[in-house]
């Protein structure tokens, strides 16, 4: 049955909950298992099938410590095209910047489905951690 | 360590917990001296209720059953109804573009998925539950998506990033804000994973959408329709009425409605 994923991430991330739930969608973070010199193992699990494509989870492991989690699916390139200019009197337009603030938590677009899940189950199920 | 320094959850009142539930990792934060670990069982429990009513890769949940038409929907639980209720209507106000129909078993039609929906709306009625509890001061991460009320601290308010497409450990925007729901879809975290209902296929020009408002399941139903609309998605979002909205498009820049500014601080 469902193993506690976050009993095997958690000891890798942050102390917030909220960034702790982030990281766990966009990448765990690294502990200090990843900078020993101990060998370093990838797993990958079961391609899992999904609404509009499949996932695969590839998980790295460390001195039995998950050290990367990477999910695979076929990217969409978006091209830069200029959107509809009767958008532009009722919306502002500005450049995308890049800032590494002080935050409580992030929203952004993440893989939230349980073949995601399965996918790395069943990556972890193969590292026995 | 993440770039992105964590809120400080650790000083003062409260209580936090993460779990993965429901296909995803849940985030509570409760800045209140009288909730308890226990009303966050109550909560969690809650979700883990609602995954077992309508998942759809739960073979006995209501949903899967009503697909496979060993359940009726007048037989169905209320929150059943009442979702896809507001499937419905959702599909009717973003003309199509939030689809909450799926491919359904052999011979029998077009099935249901409510899942876009359900992902918000589990969330609203979780905050309900937190509330009854005495809980005035919480965010709450599920997803990507995220739901705030009051303040973390006296005189302050929460502090949220919107995702970069491109970099990690970096945010597009920041905003503070003291009551708001905030979702995000788009197509940049692990790949494509909402396409145009209408061709089939992920949406081109646009990486993402955020939208911002009282309600999380219509902040989040509208973000994936307007990102599914493309480059039609922008001026849709300026028309929602108690909604504002951020778009990021692939050619790095950002297009924002007027309600926005009034969450950014940068």
């Amino acid at each position: 049955m469902h193993r506690s994923i976050p009993a095997v991430i958690s000891t890798a991330v942050a102390a917030s909950p909220l960034t702790a739930a982030w990281s766990l969608e966009y990448g765990a973070v690294a502990s200090a298992a990843a900078r020993s010199s101990a060998a370093t193992h990838t797993y990958a699990g079961s391609r899992a099938h999904m609404r509009w494509g499949t996932v695969q989870v590839t998980i790295t492991v460390k001195s039995k410590r998950m050290t990367n989690v990477k999910a695979s699916l076929p990217l969409n390139k978006a091209r830069s095209r200029s959107i509809n200019t009767r958008a532009a009197p009722i919306l502002r337009r500005e450049a995308l910047q890049a800032q590494s603030a002080n935050i409580s938590a992030v929203s952004g677009a993440t893989l939230t489905s349980h073949a995601y899940s399965q996918s790395l189950q069943a990556a972890l199920n193969k590292a026995h951690i | 360590m993440t770039a992105i320094p964590p809120g400080t959850a650790e000083t003062g009142p409260g209580v936090q917990r993460l779990e993965h539930v429901m296909g995803m990792p849940v985030g509570i934060d409760v800045r209140e001296a009288d909730v308890q670990a226990g009303d966050l069982d109550s909560a969690f429990g809650w979700l883990r209720f609602v995954d077992a009513l309508f998942s759809t890769y739960r073979g006995d949940s209501e949903i899967s059953r009503l697909n496979r038409g060993e359940l009726s929907l007048a037989d169905a639980h209320p929150d059943v109804r009442e979702v896809l209720d507001r499937c419905q209507r959702l599909c009717e106000d973003t003309g199509g573009y939030f689809d909450a129909t799926a491919p359904a078993a052999a011979g029998r039609g077009r099935g249901v998925d409510p899942s876009g929906l359900v992902k918000g709306w589990s969330i609203d009625r979780m905050a309900r539950i937190l509330e009854a509890a005495g809980a005035g001061n919480y965010c709450v991460y599920a997803g990507g998506d995220i739901l705030v009320r009051g303040r973390p601290g006296p005189g302050q308010a929460w502090r949220i990033g919107i995702q970069h497409p491109h970099l990690r450990h970096h945010v597009a925007a920041v905003l503070e804000v003291t009551d708001l729901a905030v979702a995000t879809s788009g197509a940049y975290a692990r790949g494509d994973h909402v396409v145009d209902p209408h061709t089939g296929r992920p949406p081109q020009g646009v990486l993402s959408v955020t939208v911002a408002g009282p309600d999380l399941a219509e902040a989040d139903a509208y973000a994936t329709a307007a990102f599914a609309m493309g480059e039609e998605g922008p001026f849709w979002t300026s028309q929602l009425a108690g909604y504002a909205a951020m778009t990021i498009v692939g050619d790095d820049t950002v297009l924002t409605t007027r309600g926005f500014d009034r969450y950014r601080v940068s």
